[in-house]
């Protein structure tokens, strides 16, 4: 998120200051003292220490296709084009981005851009960086954003994209998609981004040490194309322990750390020397109820386990106030360009509530196939114990209905192979959906499509129903905004109809950060970018 | 005991070993098979993917492989000590491990020396002022110390003296000697605590049973001076025991070091190990529990040898391994 204004003023400041310092310097000289070129300025920051709150595998993103790879990887790697803090687009290695067609995306490549090693950057890597990115073959595991990619090819200074078919998202996955140097991956294409071979990017710091569960290092890249980093090194240092995370804290010994759980958000805002921002995750909880099986397929049963959920007590007791109800899937800072902020929220405010409600909750069972109840279990991923507090909860309130709910925590890894395998019956499931980009669709198309109802896809509710089907094809075979938020608005409709999924909350992200330092306009997406740009000494 | 016996005796060892290490990487990598999931699924995580990427990450594994083949593939390279990569990180496995094994070390030996260094004293002085306050004292420290677990007292220490006084940093392995020293103490300490109510008890009882005996108390008839009764008498005679349960500790700190490693921010073998099982990281689990295998079968091993040295009643011929 670098404006104009700044980098100008920086120029200028730094011009001032180099002849200020020969000015300096000539004097000292005449003095006869020594004279040294300072380059040290007020705002810089000469060591950065943060804290991580999982082990990173590798620091190549298509074969490490996390969260907490992207924000490690994009300090010192770039995309093409970044989010700003409301994710919408904005140029970084590409200078402009058009769309001569629905099938075509055309980006020109920022001239004079230096990889690390001092050579420069040419279509030819991001072309390479591209289709390795999209390849299946090569095991990418972001490989699915590029399905509707026909071809990526250079045309003098820009890359042109085509397509099979429109793809309203493809824009997205250009912003996870890092450039490296094709040179260097090619000659390192069985281990790059292990800590022997590191990797090779154009970003303002350049990684010298890497150990995924231990201590990352970086240092200042100056031939950085955007300017010289305040941040002058930065050491990224892996701590699981909570407890850990906020003593570290507490002595000084780490400036900061990303995704603070909901639970220790309020010790460190007791700290001293620590503020606190809070960011909305994108993150959606939510209840899956498998509407192939019995009592599930009875949509007054799904109406009344909606009206059973406590969803603001809940935000309040487990979220602990960081977070909101959610009156549909998609958070509404997810809608991107799509539809205005404001249009948003007054049409969130139109979808049916099912606010807790347990006399509306009985009526509704009453007119189902199952007025005296029933049995069902509900498993929760241990890595996701807010999600097991939300079905506990929900459990005790279906008792009034007859209902017996049993809770079971399972292995996460379990979990989700459970989710991959698609078993027959799926049975209720609760899930917590971390947005892949800011489009409303994103998870709309992998939840409610009925192609997604098998195995490796999330149609957990094995929700099939052929007006959602045509709803969904008409945003996605469509790039206008008004035409997909049309059919985005009325899907969303359906599904609060229909109640497949209980959406449940949406979570905040918070970020502990040292008060000797300032980080300007932190948003939901930091971590597709190089973040320690945006950190200086206060 | 001849030169030819211990020889003997240590070949015998050693085959027992391999065996042994045969065995555990079957029976591990079958246990690893049986896992719920698979390790594309746990590469993949929750994101969405096309049949073509899985069958890639599937190929490039050998995972649709029989099971056979799949272990007669690892084991092959092994063989020839190829132990492959981390299917997690993509770094060779031996690299891995080689990274994290010295920081283990020195935190298991490190813990390990607190540990008899505090405990036999300390068994000893109870041993001497047996019923006594002081006794019962030391006896139900060392009690708190093995009943409270690592994680809590890592939490404990880390507020007490890392925060509170100041005196240690809060986590981290430091770099240099003096700094490593001191990264480490803490978590040494919190890994000893948990060892030394073993070390103290068995010393306590070891020494009072040796000074119950006639041979003390005929040496303290003759005159031999308190100091050596209690060394080489007492003491001497009572190190078998001892000896045996320093031999089980050394071996589960080098091993078992994973909740002071996850307390302390250290990145060692036993948050790597912890981590590959949990995503299915074959090639790295196999190599982890081999090396694990063979430091505990080495560590038993030397305790054997030390019992020859120390107590002439037992000799290689008579002795069983």
């Amino acid at each position: 998120m670098r404006l104009r204004h700044p980098r100008a003023t920086r120029r200028a400041a730094r011009l001032c200051a180099a002849i200020a310092v020969i000015v300096v310097g000539a004097a000292l000289a005449t003095v006869g003292g020594a004279s040294a070129r300072t380059d040290v300025r007020s705002a810089d920051v000469q060591h950065l220490t943060w804290a991580l709150g999982a082990p990173i595998r590798g620091l190549e993103y298509t074969h490490s296709a996390d969260s907490g790879t992207a924000t490690v990887v994009s300090l010192g790697c770039e995309t093409l084009v970044k989010y700003d803090r409301i994710g919408r687009l904005r140029p970084a290695l590409a200078t402009s981005f058009t769309t001569p067609n629905t099938l075509t995306r055309i980006y020109t490549i920022r001239k004079n851009v230096k990889f690390w090693d001092g050579t420069t950057l040419t279509p030819e890597d991001v072309v390479f960086s591209l289709q390795r990115a999209a390849s299946s073959k090569a095991g990418s595991q972001i490989a699915a954003f590029y399905t509707a990619v026909k071809s990526i090819k250079v045309q003098g200074n820009r890359v042109v994209i085509r397509l099979k078919q429109p793809d309203p998202y493809f824009r997205y996955a250009v912003a996870v998609t890092y450039i490296l140097q094709k040179k260097y991956w090619q000659a390192n294409l069985k281990d790059i981004g292990t800590p022997q071979k590191l990797t090779m990017c154009t970003g303002p710091h350049r990684f010298t040490k890497f150990q995924g569960d231990g201590t990352t290092e970086l240092v200042a890249f100056d031939g950085y194309w955007g300017g010289r980093p305040a941040v002058r090194s930065i050491t990224l240092k892996v701590i699981v322990n909570e407890a850990t995370r906020l003593l570290a804290m507490r002595q000084g010994e780490i400036d900061g750390s990303f995704r603070l759980s909901q639970d220790v958000i309020d010790q460190w805002k007791r700290l001293p020397n620590t503020s606190i921002q809070l960011a909305p995750e994108l993150r959606t909880a939510y209840l899956s109820l498998d509407t192939a099986v019995e009592p599930w397929n009875d949509v007054h049963v799904r109406r009344a386990v909606a009206y059973s959920f406590d969803k603001a007590g809940l935000v309040r007791a487990v979220l602990r106030g960081y977070g909101d109800v959610a009156p549909t899937m998609p958070p509404p800072e997810q809608w991107g360009d799509v539809m205005p902020q404001p249009q948003v929220r007054a049409f969130y405010r139109t979808l049916p509530k099912y606010s807790y409600n347990l006399t509306k909750a009985k009526a509704e069972l009453a007119q189902s196939g199952f007025p005296d109840g029933f049995k069902a279990t509900l498993p929760y991923p241990d890595s996701e114990q807010t999600l097991g507090k939300a079905a506990l909860s929900l459990s005790e309130n279906l008792k009034k209905l007859g209902i017996d709910l049993t809770v079971k925590e399972v292995p996460t890894d379990a979990w989700f192979a459970t989710l991959y395998n698609h078993p027959s019956p799926m049975g209720p499931q609760i899930i917590s959906w971390g947005v892949d980009y800011p489009d409303p669709a994103d998870a709309l198309h992998f939840i409610y499509d009925s192609k997604a109802a098998v195995k490796n896809n999330f149609n957990t509710a094995n929700y099939k129903n052929a007006q959602m089907d045509r709803l969904l094809a008409a945003q996605q075979n469509s790039v206008t905004n008004a035409v997909r938020a049309n059919a985005i608005r009325r899907a969303l409709r359906l599904a609060s109809v229909d109640v497949p999924y209980i959406p449940i909350w949406y979570q905040d992200i918070a970020m502990g950060l040292s008060t000797k330092l300032r980080y300007r306009g932190w948003g939901t997406w930091y971590l597709y970018q190089p973040w320690a740009l945006d950190i200086s000494a206060r | 005991m001849t030169r030819r016996s211990l020889a003997l005796y240590v070949g015998r060892r050693l085959v027992a070993l391999v065996l042994l290490v045969v065995v555990i990487s079957f029976v591990v990598f079958s246990l690893l098979y049986l896992a719920p999931g698979s390790p594309e699924q746990i590469l993949l995580g929750a994101r969405p993917s096309t049949p073509e990427t899985v069958a890639a990450i599937r190929a490039e594994y050998h995972l649709d492989d029989p099971f056979l083949v799949q272990y007669w593939d690892w084991a092959r390279d092994a063989l020839q000590f190829d132990f492959g990569r981390s299917i997690r990180t993509n770094e060779p496995v031996v690299d891995g491990i080689r990274e994290r094994f010295w920081l283990t070390l020195q935190l298991g030996g490190l813990a390990f020396l607190i540990t008899m260094l505090l405990g036999v004293p300390l068994g000893v002085l109870a041993a001497l002022r047996r019923r006594t306050a002081t006794d019962r004292g030391v006896v139900a420290l060392s009690v708190v110390g093995v009943s409270a677990p690592a994680f809590a007292t890592g939490i404990l220490l880390l507020y007490v003296f890392a925060v509170r006084l100041g005196w240690f940093p809060v986590f981290g392995e430091g770099s240099g000697v003096i700094d490593r020293l001191q990264h480490l103490a803490l978590p040494a300490i919190a890994l000893a605590l948990t060892g030394m109510g073993l070390v103290l008890k068995l010393t306590r009882t070891a020494v009072i049973g040796s000074l119950e005996q006639d041979y003390v108390t005929f040496a303290r008839a003759r005159g031999i001076p308190r100091r050596r009764v209690l060394g080489a008498y007492a003491l001497r005679n009572g190190l078998v025991p001892i000896v045996t349960a320093a031999g089980l500790l050394l071996a589960y700190m080098l091993a078992g070091t994973v909740l002071v490693e996850v307390t302390f921010a250290l990145p060692g073998l036993g948050s790597l190990l912890v981590e590959s099982v949990r995503t299915l990281d074959i090639p790295m689990v196999q190599a982890l529990t081999i090396l694990i295998a063979t430091i505990v079968v080495l560590v038993n091993l030397l305790a054997d040898l030390v019992y020859v040295a120390i107590d002439p009643r037992i000799s290689f011929e008579k002795a069983k391994a």
